[in-house]
């Protein structure tokens, strides 16, 4: 009996012992992650940012460009108009084939608009807003990684109690604080063991 | 003791071997992906082309004119960046009436390259096309017609994601009769079949209520409506506006309140144009729900803005017609290309969980939106307040 509760107490002290090294590990190996995510997501918010920047550039530049090429074209200036038309984009150039080529019922008032196919602005915005919205899932799952990794940092801290209970049984004398001791020791590694599971 | 060591041994092995299977199966960087695609559709090539036509007006120079084209070139644009697909978008004005919506409804369905078509409008504007469209084949999904018939099994390529009257009139009776406690209605509406069928459903609604409701004709296109607001009882308290105009509505409420009288307003859908039909304190019903009130739909709501510049909160419906006639697009793609026949048959089975309507958009074996209904807003300073 006496040897039983020996083997026990070294069974338990020996898993714990595994289970805290791996604790430790998983913390570290989730806090690495989170750094390695919170870059990312700054890149990738920087990135976002640069193509929406460059998406209003290029609207507002589209219509710049289209307004001086009307005026040129309605006041007959048939060099300004194709100097215009030299410095458009294709996406500018696409929209403004489109729209000459409908008929005048069935003609936005402007290119520059969602009934024109070749009009490319929506998806350079729904681009850019991609890109941010990827960015911010990244820092979502940096904060949880991180979230993650302080819990396993507190469950190995919680593993000590396993040592400290089964270390001070070999104190005592009396079985039945041995045993309590032990079941102590047993009980907070079977708990630690399953938010373990919990918290991977 | 060996088999007790053994034993032991064997327990602490299990529960390493936990570990170890907990070490395998999650990995550090978990990404949830969702999709609204079935999984059969993610076998398909990813690349699908096609072009989907919208008859919707955009030839006006009002921005109220543009908000459903505008609405489903975003949702197309949205729907090609999350599933690599080239689906473009084929438009057809319908800011001059019938007429330009048949001569549209004939042109897309010459278009072999069409695969399916949001729109029409109007209930009238599906009248006239319809029939047009039922014959070439190619599915329609109107994000606005509301009208009951329409789905009478005559169509048999229309769709709504909309509610339709027979939904919208007893929100209306139960505003009027149970909400605002009216003891006695006055119904007006003109001849536009969407109206006189509206009113037929209120009319109904309120009667079998027992209270008493008349009803008047007006003239969409009158701009003094004396003669009507002089038939109007004196102790009417709630007036129905089941109007195919806007603008017809907000004069008509003017010159009644110029001549003192002040009873509650309640307006059908058609007069859900903030910039058009405005007096404070007055009622509307829409069969769009604010977007800003779902998740998914306040995306969009941002996404629409960076976009246009502007807040449309109501776009809602043309969004989800054209995201359920690409995904039905995208469900039979073949070799890169989807097509009119392969929507055709996929329609009545396309789903879309979640959507910016904040519910699944489903249909029905009539082609009507699965729970759909309306809803009640209150006109406010500058602004729609939710009611009901």
């Amino acid at each position: 009996m006496h040897s039983w509760w020996n083997v026990s107490l070294a069974v338990i002290l020996g898993v714990a012992a595994i289970v805290a090294g791996i604790t430790a590990w998983r913390g570290t190996v989730l806090n690495g992650h989170a750094v390695e995510n919170f870059t990312l997501s700054t890149q990738s918010t920087n990135n976002a940012n640069t193509l929406a920047q460059d998406a209003e550039r290029t609207i507002n530049t589209q219509r710049t460009l289209y307004l001086d090429y009307q005026q040129a074209v309605d006041a007959g200036d048939a060099k300004l108009a194709a100097m215009a038309y030299s410095m458009m984009d294709t996406g500018t150039r696409s929209a403004i084939e489109w729209w000459d080529e409908q008929p005048t019922g069935n003609r936005p008032p402007t290119p520059f608009s969602s009934a024109n196919p070749g009009w490319p602005a929506p998806s350079l915005v729904i681009d850019a807003r991609s890109t941010l919205d990827e960015a911010e899932a990244q820092l979502e799952l940096a904060n949880d990684e991180l979230a993650k990794s302080h819990s396993l940092e507190l469950l190995a801290a919680l593993l000590t109690i396993t040592f400290l209970a089964g270390g001070l049984s070999g104190v005592f004398q009396s079985e039945s604080a041995k045993r309590a001791l032990v079941a102590a020791s047993g009980g907070t590694l079977v708990v630690c063991l399953i938010a373990l599971v919990f918290m991977w | 003791m060996r088999r007790a060591l053994m034993a032991v041994g064997g327990v602490a092995m299990a529960a390493l071997v936990a570990i170890g299977v907990g070490c395998g199966s999650s990995g550090g960087s978990d990404t949830a992906t969702t999709t609204t695609v079935g999984a059969a559709a993610e076998a398909i090539i990813k690349a699908c082309t096609g072009k989907i036509g919208v008859i919707a007006p955009f030839a006006g120079t009002e921005a109220t004119d543009a908000i459903q084209m505008n609405w489903a070139r975003v949702s197309l644009d949205n729907f090609n960046r999350d599933h690599g697909t080239d689906f473009r978008v084929e438009p057809m004005d319908s800011s001059r009436g019938t007429a330009q919506v048949k001569a549209a409804a004939r042109a897309l369905a010459a278009n072999e390259d069409v695969v399916g078509v949001v729109g029409p409008q109007t209930s009238n504007e599906v009248l006239a096309a319809g029939p047009i469209m039922d014959a070439a084949k190619l599915a329609y999904v109107s994000p606005s017609a509301t009208n009951v018939s329409l789905t009478d099994g005559s169509l048999k390529g229309f769709y709504r994601v909309v509610a339709n009257d027979s939904v919208q009139a007893p929100a209306i009776g139960r505003l009027a009769v149970d909400d605002l406690k009216g003891k006695k209605v006055v119904i007006l509406d003109d001849a536009d079949p969407y109206a006189t069928g509206l009113a037929d459903g209120v009319e109904q609604y309120v009667a079998k209520a027992g209270v008493p409701v008349t009803r008047q004709r007006i003239s969409a296109d009158a701009t003094d409506y004396s003669d009507v607001i002089t038939k109007v009882p004196a102790d009417a308290d709630v007036v129905v506006l089941s109007l195919s105009s806007a603008d017809a509505g907000q004069r008509i409420v003017k010159q009644m309140n110029a001549k003192g009288r002040e009873p509650s307003f309640i307006g059908g859908d058609a007069l859900f144009v903030i910039e058009r039909f405005n007096p404070v304190g007055a009622y509307v019903t829409s069969f769009t729900p604010d977007l800003r009130n779902a998740r998914a739909g306040e995306d969009v709501v941002r996404l629409y803005k960076a976009v246009f510049g502007e807040l449309a909160p109501f776009g809602g419906p043309a969004f989800s017609a054209m995201q359920v006639l690409a995904t039905a697009a995208l469900r039979t793609c073949k070799d890169g290309r989807a097509s009119r026949e392969g929507v055709w048959e996929a329609l009545p089975t396309t789903k879309i969980q979640e959507s910016v309507l904040g519910q699944d958009i489903e249909f029905t074996k009539d082609h009507e939106l699965k729970n759909g209904r309306f809803y009640v807003y209150r006109i406010g300073p500058d602004d729609y307040q939710f009611v009901n």
